[in-house]
């Protein structure tokens, strides 16, 4: 049981980052492959800076921004060096590997006997309901908080932007300049499932961040799948299909688990069944 | 007022494929004027509205808009003065906005778009008020994504929108471009748009341009009329030539 419950609390770890992709790929259409780099980035900058005693509140913002700038970066190259933004994408985060090595000096930095973010929650007996508490009240918050935003004029802007860019653009917004923000925000939200992740597992590692996007992109779709089976309009319950589909998804990796699969075929099974949850609706129409 | 001085301008410009769209065009449109604009295809009529809409940057030549030299202001920022209806009538829309979150950018058309939430229930009440005038029984639909309405529905709630900023009290944009807005419609869609479009365009005093094929609405729509023809404007008629137009006639001009 303690084995699924992990599972759920790697799954609320990762809201944050497949919230992100839900922004860089549902509102704005543009496959943001910086994830792998940024998740990675949130992640050392949360170890540095919490084996340097730095004040919690200090930290949060930091890893916010430190994935934000990559994000912006990204934005950059691409609507202003009109550069693929796959490609612009792939150029930072290749970059971002070299900058994450150096931030942390060595490949891998544990925290031992360092408070975290959790430690916050010490008026609660137990290390997992003080991760599960902290983690619960950390999604609620910025699953309401993205739902407002998204619901502003500015929120509005942003999504017309990937919607329809010719009919924004008539309207008074600068689409370019809106990219830039849009995927700062989407790899600041990544940045922070690394402050999260890295202070779960009590380690921060050069490579925590390979192929992370696969998650996001993941749950992304099988929130989409509940959005679209039950025609969801309000832009809150979209929201939290996506939260939903991280936890999900993170049961299931669970469960292959359990069932025997061997962990070295454990990207196989995430490959396969991504696959699987794109081409359910597809298939369906196909039967149509 | 709208002034082109000397606007020329010429796709793939180094290549053997250089497409000269627009040549030495000089054009004045007075404020409240609705001028036709119609040629064959490859004219220059719809580079004449994006240069106008600034999506396409002339190679030479001024546009000014009541004075103010606005050659090198970027399509997003002319939002101020011009309002456009596009071809496609998806194009003008955000398919999957709801109605009313759509209506809510285009009165904002000339402003900031900020962190707070506009579409509360005075600007719910007033949307529904001016859509209730079309007509269409759309006022029920104002939480549902434009993209479930059809073409005719969006293109109709497209010319409501271009006037939804001076709903909310802005005065300064009176420009609307139009380029063969009911080009995707049936006729009788067709019609109810070009009719909707009149009244608006009466009713808050627009300047108009509206690039069209149909010689029919060409004749009944607008006060003057320019015909365009290899990146030149060929002939410009005023209101008291423009009414004597018969079909035969404007036919004759495509000879």
């Amino acid at each position: 049981m303690n084995f699924y419950l992990t599972a759920v609390l790697l799954g609320l770890g990762f809201a944050s980052l497949a919230l992100g992709i839900f922004i860089s790929m549902r509102i704005f259409n543009i496959p943001d492959i910086t994830t792998d780099g940024s998740f990675t980035l949130g992640g050392a900058v949360t170890a540095v800076l919490l084996s340097q005693h730095v004040s919690m509140p200090v930290i949060f913002v930091a890893a916010f921004l430190s994935g934000a700038i990559a994000g912006a970066m990204t934005g950059f190259i691409h609507t202003r060096l009109k550069v693929n933004a796959l490609l612009a994408g792939i150029l930072v985060m290749t970059a971002l590997y070299s900058v994450n090595l150096a931030l942390m000096g060595r490949s891998n930095i544990p925290l031992i006997d360092i408070p975290t973010i959790f430690s916050l929650a010490n008026f609660i007996h137990g290390e997992v309901a003080q991760q599960a508490f902290v983690l619960v009240l950390f999604v609620l918050l910025l699953w309401q908080l993205m739902g407002w935003v998204l619901k502003t004029d500015f929120g509005l802007a942003m999504r017309a932007t990937g919607n329809n860019e010719s009919m924004i653009r008539a309207l008074g917004v600068n689409t370019n300049r809106m990219k830039i923000i849009g995927l700062g925000l989407a790899n600041g939200l990544t940045a922070l499932s690394g402050f999260l992740i890295t202070q779960i597992q009590g380690f921060a590692d050069i490579n925590m961040g390979i192929g992370i996007v696969i998650l996001g992109l993941g749950s992304v779709m099988i929130g989409e799948i509940f959005s679209k089976t039950f025609s969801v309009k309000s832009i809150y319950v979209q929201l939290i299909a996506v939260i939903a589909g991280s936890v999900i998804f993170r049961l299931i990796l669970a469960f292959a688990l359990s069932i025997g699969i061997d962990p070295l075929y454990l990207k196989l099974v995430v490959a396969a069944f991504v696959l699987l949850v794109v081409s359910i609706p597809n298939l369906k129409k196909a039967n149509d | 007022m709208i002034e082109l001085r000397h606007i020329s301008k010429t796709y793939n410009r180094s290549s053997p494929n250089a497409v000269v769209a627009l040549d030495d065009v000089s054009l004045v449109i007075p404020e409240k004027s609705f001028v036709v604009v119609v040629g064959s295809n490859g004219s220059g009529k719809s580079t004449l509205l994006n240069i106008l809409a600034g999506t396409a940057k002339p190679d030479d030549g001024q546009i000014m808009i009541n004075g103010k030299d606005i050659t090198h202001v970027s399509d997003f920022e002319r939002s101020k003065w011009i309002a456009r209806i596009f071809q496609n009538p998806m194009m003008g829309t955000s398919p999957e906005l709801s109605v009313l979150e759509n209506f809510r950018l285009a009165s904002l058309r000339m402003e900031k778009k900020k962190f707070r939430i506009g579409t509360g229930e005075a600007f719910r009440k007033l949307v529904k008020e001016k859509i209730t005038m079309l007509g269409l029984g759309l006022e029920s639909k104002l939480d549902q994504p434009m993209g479930t309405l059809s073409g005719g529905q969006r293109q109709a709630l497209t010319l409501l929108m271009a006037v939804m900023p001076v709903h909310t009290g802005k005065e300064e944009a009176k420009i609307l471009l139009m380029d063969e807005p009911t080009a995707a419609l049936d006729p009788k869609t067709s019609a109810l748009i070009l009719e909707l479009a009149d009244k608006i365009i009466k009713e808050f005093n627009l300047t108009v341009i509206f690039v069209t094929h149909q010689l029919k609405d060409a004749l009944r729509y607008g006060d003057r009329i320019l015909s365009m023809e290899g990146g030149k404007v060929t002939r410009d008629l005023a209101y008291q030539s423009k009414i004597k137009l018969t079909i035969p006639e404007l036919y004759g001009w495509f000879e």
